[in-house]
């Protein structure tokens, strides 16, 4: 995975901006996105519990943002799984439009339960 | 059953096995196999194109995983334009959806599949797993519903490369 500057990679103490990730069509305001997950995450619950990202590059070396979406055990059951992944990235695609920004948006989806298992900080 | 219907079920059991504690091996393969499923749904349905049966096989290898990828990935923006214009509700906008769920599966179980294929440091969940099978059979279901549309044999076409000139 490629080094964008984003949530997963400590910004330099070099200059201000070293912390802003750039993307080939522009800066990415974490503020700005920051929010517009969490108000991703607000409006899908109790389905979505959180919702963290990094950005990286996907393996053709394109810019991408990569969601974890930690959702309630009840949303997780095979029989909503596929319906509440597809509103999440729904909501996403129009709330967040991380397109926009020339970045490939990717999904990976856990229970809360899994999570509570495996404990890792990206997902927490 | 065909080729592709058999590799997506066999995605689905090994997202299922082992009930209590599944092995990284069995979400792992069922990650990739999830992705190879629309992969040779695809390229089959494309090359049913080439009336010379005994050649299908052959053309079939011309496929590229990029090239795949990069067509999907301009299909699914094409796809979002229409459906962002507001269009008025009727088939065109039914296949620009299909459309779009196909596109956009192929290119999500892609990445997951090299990441699933290639990055040990990955640990899968049976709902990391699970999620990739549901969404590439939701995309089996959109294929037979507009796979004579036109839109559709433009997108199999387009799955070989941009054309010269």
């Amino acid at each position: 995975m490629g080094s964008y500057r984003g949530m997963d990679t400590p910004a330099s103490g070099l200059r201000d901006n070293l912390g802003v990730p750039m993307v080939p069509r522009g800066f990415v305001d974490q503020h700005e996105l920051a929010n517009a997950i969490r108000s991703v995450e607000e409006a899908l619950h109790p389905d979505v519990v959180l919702i963290r990202y990094s950005l990286g590059s996907d393996w053709a070396g394109d810019p991408s943002i990569f969601f974890r979406v930690l959702l309630s055990d009840e949303a997780a059951k095979p029989k909503r799984l596929q319906k509440v992944a597809q509103s999440v990235a729904m909501k996403l695609a129009r709330e967040v439009d991380v397109e926009s920004f020339g970045l490939h948006a990717y999904l990976n989806f856990r229970s809360k339960s899994e999570q509570d298992k495996l404990n890792e900080p990206a997902w927490a | 059953m065909p080729f592709p219907d058999h590799l997506l079920e066999q995605a689905q059991h090994l997202a299922n096995r082992e009930k209590k504690r599944p092995r990284q091996a069995s979400l792992r393969r069922a990650v990739s196999t999830a992705y190879y499923a629309p992969f040779h749904l695809l390229i089959h349905e494309a090359t049913l194109n080439w009336r010379r049966v005994n050649q299908r096989a052959t053309l079939a290898r011309f496929f590229e995983h990029g090239k795949m990828r990069a067509a999907s990935d301009k299909q699914r923006a094409e796809c979002n334009r229409f459906i962002n214009s507001n269009p008025p509700a009727g088939p065109e906008l039914d296949c620009y959806r299909h459309l779009h769920s196909i596109s956009d599966a192929f290119f999500q179980a892609q990445q997951q599949r090299h990441t699933a294929d290639y990055d040990n440091s990955k640990q899968w969940t049976r709902t990391e797993a699970l999620t990739q099978v549901t969404l590439v059979q939701g995309a089996f279901a959109s294929w037979r519903a507009i796979r004579k549309e036109p839109l559709a044999q433009v997108y199999l076409i387009s799955l070989l490369g941009n054309p010269k000139g």
